[in-house]
C-alpha cells in the first residue's frame, strides 16, 4: 500500500477566523511513487523533464541561456483529496486500496490475480513428486534455489493473510529435517501449498465445539502448519492432492499414517477438510481431530 | 421546471464525460472531477440567469454531456431553451423555442445514475488573489504551454511571473498590477499576503482557460501546498476549477 499523507492544512497566520475551510479540499501527495506513469494524465512529466535537468541538451547555449537554466527537479501531480475515506475494499481478495490513485488500483490488480489464480511459478522450480498431467504437478522445493524460495515465501504471505495466521513459517528453511513446503502447480501457476513440519505429539480436539482435550498426549510425525489453495482452484481435490502427496514424500521411505497427522489452529473451512481427512469419531458422537502447537 | 440556455455545455464535455446536475431552488450546480483527482469544476448557475425558474424539490440529473451538447445544437442561438423534469426523473426533456416563429422543438434526454457525492466548499483563505482579465490568462497559458508541460507561477510584491521552461528553452510572463479607469475589465488587481510559488500541469489549465468565452475576468487564488482556485464570474453564479499543484519530488 502507498501511505498517503495530507498536507497540513491550517496556516498558522489564519488562525482569527472560526474556519474549517479546506476540510474538503486538501492536496494529497503520494509517497514513493513509481515513477513510471502513476498517474496517467501527466505521463511523460518525469522523463521530460529529467532530460531537461542538463543544460547540454538546450541547442543554443550561450551564456545567457546556460545562466537561466537551472537545474530542475521532477515535479509530482499532487490530487485532490475530499476528506471523505475513500478506501475501497476488495471483496474478494481483501485488500483496500484508494481507487483514484492509478498505482495503487494496480498494485491491487496485480494482487488481486496473484490472490484468486496463484502465483507464477516457473516451471523449473521445485523438484516434480507426482504429475498428474503436462500442467499440473506437485513438487517440493530446492533449498538451494533463492528464486523459489523467495516466490514460496511470496506465496506464503498471501496465505497468511487470507488465513490471518502469524508469520511463522519459515522453519523449513532450516531443512528438510524440520519440515517442507508441497507445492501445487497447474499452468504454470502456483494454486495451493501445504507446508509441513515434523512434531512429536499432539491432543485431541473437539472440532465442533473447539475444545482441546489436555489430558491426553497423542503421538504424531507430521504437522500440517499451513494449507492452502487459491480461491478460484478450490473444490478439486488440490489439497487432498497434496496432503496425500505430503503423506509419501515428507519422511523418507515411509508413508504417514493418517492419524499420524496433526493440524495447527484449523480455520473453519480447514477444519471442515480436517474432519473429512482424518477425524475419528469419539464415543460421545463428537469429531475429534489431532492438533498440535 | 427551469428555463434557460446553456453555453456551458460543451466547455463541460472536454473536461469530463458525465456529471450530476444538481437542480436545488436557487438554481443548478454541477460539480466533476476529472478520472486523475487533479482537476475539480464546479458550476453555478443562479436562478437568476434564467427568465423563469422553478424548482419544487432538490434533484438531480445525471447527464452524459457529449449526448447533451448534441441535443444543445439542435436549437438555434436566438431559439429559448427550456429543461423540464420531473421530480423523480428518468430522462430530461429540451424544448427549444422559436422566438419569431411558431415553432417548438422537443428532445427528450435519457439520464444516468451517477455515482458522485456533493461536496459543499469552504471558502478559504488564500495568501494571493490575482484578478486578470480572462483572455490575458488564455495566451499566457496557451503561449507558455508550447514550452513545457507544468507551469510556474510565482507571486512576489505585487509582481506575478509565470514561468516555463522546458526541452527548447524558457518563457516567462510578468503581469504587474494595473487599473483602467473606463474599462474596470481590463485591470489586473493582485493581492497579496504571503508570496507564493506553486507548480501547475498546463495540461489541466488549458482546460481551465476554455472557461474564458464565458467571463471577462478571471481569479485566482493560491496558497501554498494547496488546491488553487480558478474562478470565472458569471452573470448571475460562477464556474470554480480546483487544481491541485505539483510538488517536487523530494518534498
Amino acid at each position: 500500500m502507498k501511505s498517503v499523507y495530507k498536507i497540513n492544512k491550517t496556516r498558522k497566520n489564519e488562525s482569527n477566523i472560526t474556519k474549517t475551510p479546506l476540510q474538503d479540499i486538501t492536496t494529497i501527495i503520494k509517497n514513493n511513487v513509481d515513477s513510471d506513469s502513476s498517474i496517467p494524465s501527466t505521463p511523460n512529466s518525469s522523463q521530460s523533464q529529467s532530460i531537461t535537468s542538463t543544460p547540454q541538451t538546450s541547442p543554443l547555449p550561450t551564456t545567457q541561456q546556460q545562466k537561466n537554466v537551472k537545474i530542475r527537479h521532477a515535479t509530482k501531480q499532487s490530487v485532490l483529496s475530499f476528506g471523505i475515506d475513500e478506501r475501497k475494499q476488495c471483496q474478494e481478495c481483501g485488500m483496500s486500496y484508494l481507487k483514484y490513485v492509478q498505482s495503487d488500483v494496480k498494485s491491487h490488480q496485480k494482487y488481486h490475480q496473484k490472490c484468486l489464480n496463484g502465483r507464477d511459478w516457473n516451471d523449473k522450480w521445485g523438484k516434480k513428486l507426482i504429475e498428474f498431467n503436462q500442467n499440473e504437478y506437485i513438487c517440493t522445493l530446492n533449498l538451494n534455489n533463492s528464486s523459489e524460495i523467495k516466490a514460496s515465501l511470496e506465496l506464503l504471505e498471501i496465505v497468511n493473510q487470507n488465513l490471518n495466521a502469524p508469520d511463522d513459517n519459515e522453519f523449513w528453511l532450516k531443512g528438510t529435517d524440520s519440515g517442507k513446503i508441497f507445492i501445487y502447480v497447474k499452468d504454470k501457476k502456483a494454486v495451493g501449498i501445504v507446508s509441513t513440519e515434523k512434531i512429536t505429539k499432539g491432543h485431541w480436539f473437539a472440532i465442533d465445539d473447539g475444545v482441546v482435550i489436555n489430558k491426553i498426549d497423542i503421538e504424531l510425525l507430521a504437522g500440517i502448519n499451513r494449507i492452502y489453495v487459491s480461491k478460484n482452484h478450490r473444490r478439486f481435490g488440490i489439497a487432498l492432492k497434496l496432503l496425500k502427496c505430503a503423506q509419501e514424500h515428507m519422511i523418507y521411505g515411509m508413508v504417514i499414517p493418517k492419524h499420524k497427522i496433526g493440524w495447527s489452529q484449523p480455520s473453519f473451512s480447514g477444519g471442515k477438510f480436517a474432519k473429512t481427512f482424518n477425524g475419528v469419531k469419539h464415543k460421545s458422537g463428537k469429531i475429534l481431530i489431532p492438533v498440535y502447537t | 421546471m427551469l428555463e434557460a440556455k446553456f453555453d456551458e455545455a460543451s466547455l463541460f464535455k472536454k473536461v469530463i464525460q458525465l456529471c450530476n446536475f444538481n437542480c436545488t431552488e436557487h438554481g443548478i450546480t454541477v460539480q466533476a472531477v476529472d478520472d486523475s483527482r487533479v482537476l475539480l469544476v464546479s458550476l453555478l448557475v443562479g436562478e437568476d440567469a434564467f427568465s423563469s425558474y422553478r424548482c419544487d424539490r432538490n434533484i438531480t440529473l445525471g447527464v452524459d454531456l457529449a449526448s447533451l451538447a448534441k441535443v444543445l445544437k439542435c436549437g438555434n442561438n436566438s431559439d429559448s431553451l427550456t429543461l423540464i423534469a420531473e421530480d423523480t426523473p428518468d430522462s430530461v426533456l429540451v424544448v427549444f423555442e422559436d422566438t419569431e416563429k411558431d415553432r417548438i422543438s422537443e428532445y427528450s434526454l435519457k439520464l444516468m445514475d451517477i455515482e458522485s457525492d456533493f461536496l459543499n466548499i469552504d471558502d478559504m483563505d488564500y495568501d494571493s488573489v490575482i484578478t486578470q482579465p480572462a483572455t490575458d490568462f488564455q495566451k499566457i497559458c496557451r503561449d507558455l504551454s508550447q514550452l513545457s508541460d507544468s507551469l510556474n507561477v510565482l507571486v512576489t510584491k505585487d509582481t506575478v511571473k509565470f514561468v516555463a521552461t522546458g526541452d527548447i528553452g524558457s518563457g516567462s510572463v510578468i503581469v504587474k498590477p494595473f487599473t483602467d479607469l473606463d474599462k474596470s475589465e481590463n485591470s489586473v488587481r493582485v493581492e497579496l499576503n504571503k508570496a507564493v510559488n506553486l507548480t501547475f500541469g498546463l495540461k489541466y489549465l488549458l482546460d481551465i482557460i476554455k472557461g474564458t468565452s464565458l467571463s471577462q475576468s478571471i481569479t485566482i487564488k493560491l496558497a501554498d501546498k494547496t488546491p488553487a482556485l480558478f474562478e470565472f464570474k458569471l452573470s448571475s453564479g460562477y464556474l470554480r476549477f480546483y487544481l491541485a499543484p505539483k510538488f517536487d519530488e523530494e518534498e
